[in-house]
């Protein structure tokens, strides 16, 4: 049996009219499952999601709440395309794609390629990096992806990693030998240097300490304002606070008894 | 956007088993596509039926020229099968020896390919030949030496400027790595990292190392006994395995 | 063996004809099927200029590597009514050429001849008489080698792909190494050259001094390898172009004497020791070039006619002439 991402389909086959008559919609999650089956284990399925659906504008940032095990890095993970979502749909925003969207769910590697080029950035919750990369340059790389000048690329990051308060002398260094903090920072500024419309952030401010995890609110928040579509993970409620358009709170599978989880609004 | 390499149910077997059978894909420019495997998995068959070095049996093979056109390459004549690989296309041997002219010097190496198609002046096949050796982080001033005064990271190195110094758009890489040392391996990465997004090329590169997928391919496919058993993106296939043989791979690799 | 006693080795008279051939040979010792076949081989090769024809070589009475090649296609163009010039390394008197000569004179009775002029075939082995020829004439080349790739390509299967998608990248890389070793292309014999803008061609190991010769040449040049079973030819009038590099030209080889026996400064010459105190003498390589200009200049010039003391010197040799 081949397992693919599911087969490629060049045109989205239940397609939504969402993304053409909201112009401000960026994201469309419905009934997302996820079930990881171990086969090492005797094929145990672990189910991660129930059934979460969400819908991102623009200018909105949607907080993930829940216990641990809730699937709130799952679901992000899912968003990305970084997990294949086992049921439902997930859709971002293309412009000059059919129905103005992609399916993440069902859609060709370079498509999905494409979208997380041009639309959709994720701050994992650790830094997964190339070793013997400079800081810089792994911060630069995103610009550098889309075309942009090299020079001009590595101006941008030293920018933004001063802004992030990493020492001018870890610039040309590799991350490796960084601190817990100094490392997410670099991941914080590589995931936002692009300017992506859709941001998804997982546990940014995890290492951080005060002083940082307020630069990177504001950071977040400048974002929110430039129109993006940001949801994310904050364990710290300040950062929640200073952010948070809107809260999804995510309970372990097993806790419900069907149906989507609460979702509370905040104004 | 049309794909650069397009593979339908693309089947070479050796006696009714074993090589590969039913594979299909699409490969876009400036996609880098790992074929991860153990040995006997049928990656290195594939990638040779793919490179057109060994003839499939069935299936679709199609390529889209830098001109546009799409070529059906399982009924191209030879005469353009070989200057699409003189022109186009690049193959990386994983023993660089078996992809050098062990008799002649680096320079020479690395100009053939370009004498092949036309060039005609002494000097500026040298300059390119050492502005490629730069590239691949060789010893420029080495130009006149023969492949056996280098070491083996080296001579790959070598192989690789042979290969990219006519601007192929599609190179295909046989276990780039394999067999050399870990910090020369790592050194090879990087240069091939930095090379496949600086020049925008399409690679389909053959590897057992997961370590090698993770690092330089956005795709993967993963064959077990001749089959495609998983493909997608590199990051979703290694951190959320689907096929058993695929998590039992992941599950292996060694943590540093 | 049933050779007749008296020989035709005139050197101008043109009487020949088959009663005086020697008795029990078929005319020019091959078999009519043979010269058929050759003729076929022939044909093909000169319609397509520098490409090597394949011919199904006939065991001669001499080895391998004696000439066999173009002594079986002397034997099959060859006529009653020829003249037949054989030259080694531009002379007449060589062993190689007087056995040859004599061969062809035993099984055919045609005239034969040291005047470049009077030929209609010259057999020759590493030269092109300096004399120009006419389009009467026809020379035929001894090869030992045909094929122009085969140091850096042993393969013949892969050689023929290769000269069948006119694939010569690497020959350019054999030069290009020259260069690189030498500083110049330092090939100085059987230089590669390209007949017609499409076949790479071993002209065989004449000189690279001889190499403007094929171009445009009045005359049919036939080429012959016994030992590697190749024909191949360059018709009358043929663009011959030695390969060489934009920045590096293709030069011929120049001496600083002139003939120290006709005083040429424009023929290919040959350094000859003459005695044990290493005196050298340079003297033109072409014997009957060198005669004629010298009865020329007897003619011209009576008072002249003395011993010709050799203009021996003892300067180190600057081209030697090759001897393959």
């Amino acid at each position: 049996m081949t397992l693919t991402s599911s087969p490629a389909a060049q045109h989205n086959m239940r397609g939504t009219r969402a993304f053409i008559e909201r112009p401000a919609l960026m994201l469309r999650a419905e009934d997302v499952r996820k079930t990881f089956t171990l086969h090492g284990q005797g094929g145990i399925g672990i189910e991660a999601l129930a059934g979460v659906s969400l819908d991102v504008e623009r200018g909105e940032c949607i907080v993930l709440v829940g216990p641990s095990g809730a699937g709130k890095s799952t679901f992000l993970r899912c968003l990305y395309g970084n997990y294949l979502a086992s049921g439902g749909s997930i859709a971002i925003r293309d412009e000059g794609a059919p129905l103005e969207h992609l399916e993440i769910t069902g859609a060709a590697p370079h498509d999905i390629l494409r979208v997380r080029r041009n639309v959709v950035g994720y701050v994992s919750q650790f830094l997964r990096v190339i070793p013997r990369v400079c800081a810089l340059d792994i911060v630069a790389a995103p610009l550098v992806s889309r075309g942009v000048e090299e020079d001009e690329a590595r101006e941008r990051a030293q920018t933004l990693l001063a802004r992030l308060n990493v020492p001018r002398r870890l610039w040309s260094l590799a991350p490796a030998t960084f601190s817990g903090g100094e490392q997410q920072r670099v991941n914080i500024a590589r995931g936002l240097i692009a300017q992506h419309r859709v941001l998804l952030l997982d546990e940014p401010t995890a290492s951080l300490d005060a002083e940082n995890r307020e630069v990177v609110a504001s950071l977040i928040s400048e974002a929110r304002e430039r129109g993006a579509a940001i949801v994310g993970v904050f364990h710290d409620e300040d950062t929640r606070e200073r952010v948070a358009t809107r809260v999804l709170a995510l309970a372990a599978p097993r806790a419900q008894a069907g149906g989507t989880p609460a979702v509370a609004e905040i104004a | 956007m049309t794909p650069l390499l397009s593979a339908r149910s693309l089947t070479k077997q050796y006696g009714g088993r074993n090589g590969c059978r039913d594979v299909s894909f699409d490969l876009y420019p400036g996609e880098v596509l790992c074929i991860v495997g153990e040995s006997g998995s049928g990656k290195t068959t594939l990638l040779n039926t793919l490179a057109l070095r060994t003839e499939a049996d069935s299936g679709e093979l199609r390529y889209t020229s830098t001109n546009g056109d799409t070529l059906d390459l399982r009924t191209l004549s030879e005469p353009r099968r070989r200057l699409l690989a003189r022109t186009e296309w690049g193959f990386v041997q994983q023993n660089p020896r078996d992809g050098l002219r062990a008799g002649v010097s680096a320079g020479a190496n690395i100009g053939e390919p370009l004498m092949a198609v036309g060039a005609r002046h002494y000097g500026q096949i040298r300059n390119t030949a050492q502005q490629w050796m730069r590239r691949v982080e060789l010893d420029a001033t080495r130009i006149d030496e023969l492949p056996s005064a280098f070491s083996g990271g080296m001579q790959q190195r070598l192989q690789i400027a042979r290969n990219l110094v006519t601007g192929p758009r599609l190179v295909f890489m046989d276990e780039p790595t394999a067999g050399l040392d870990v910090s020369v391996q790592a050194r090879l990465l990087d240069l091939l990292r930095t090379l496949t997004t600086t020049l925008h090329l399409s690679v389909l590169i053959v590897t057992h190392d997961i370590g090698v997928a993770r690092l330089l391919a956005h795709r993967l496919m993963v064959m077990q006994g001749g089959a495609v058993v998983e493909s997608g993106l590199t990051d979703q296939v290694l951190d959320d395995p689907q096929h058993p043989y695929t998590q039992t791979l992941v599950a292996s690799v060694l943590p540093v | 063996m049933n050779a007749p006693d008296s020989l035709q080795t005139s050197n101008a008279t043109v009487t020949s004809h088959e009663t005086q051939a020697a008795a029990g040979y078929n005319f020019a010792y091959l078999d009519e099927q043979t010269k058929r076949m050759l003729r076929r081989a022939l044909l093909k090769a000169v319609a397509v200029p520098g490409y090597q024809v394949p011919f199904a070589s006939r065991e001669m009475p001499l080895p391998y590597g004696w000439g066999t090649g173009g002594i079986q296609v002397t034997a099959a163009i060859i006529g009653a009514n020829d003249t037949l010039k054989v030259i080694d390394q531009g002379s007449d008197d060589t062993t190689n050429a007087v056995n040859i000569r004599r061969f062809f004179a035993r099984t055919t009775g045609v005239a034969t001849t040291r005047h470049t002029r009077e030929a209609s075939i010259i057999q020759t082995r590493h030269r092109i008489p300096e004399t120009p020829l006419t389009e009467k004439q026809i020379l035929v080349y001894q090869v030992p080698m045909p094929e122009p790739l085969f140091r850096l390509e042993p393969r013949v299967a892969e050689c023929k792909k290769l000269h069948a998608l006119s694939d010569y990248g690497l020959i350019s890389v054999e030069l290009y190494e020259d260069i690189v070793q030498h500083g110049s292309i330092a090939t100085t014999y059987d230089y590669p050259v390209t007949v017609n803008g499409r076949y790479l061609t071993s002209p065989s190991p004449i000189p690279k001094f001889d190499n403007p010769k094929l171009h445009m040449n009045a005359a049919l040049q036939l080429f012959g390898a016994g030992r590697e079973r190749r024909i191949y030819a360059i018709p009358p009038y043929t663009p011959v172009k030695s390969l060489d590099f934009d920045d590096h030209p293709f030069e011929v080889q120049r001496w600083e004497h002139a003939c120290a026996l006709c005083g040429s400064r424009e023929s290919f010459l040959d350094e000859m020791i003459v005695d044990d105190a290493g005196k050298r003498m340079f003297v033109c390589s072409d014997s009957d070039y060198c005669h004629e200009r010298r009865a020329n200049d007897d003619a011209i010039d009576d008072a002249n006619v003395d011993t010709i003391d050799a203009h021996a010197t003892t300067e180190p040799a600057t081209h030697a002439g090759e001897h393959a």
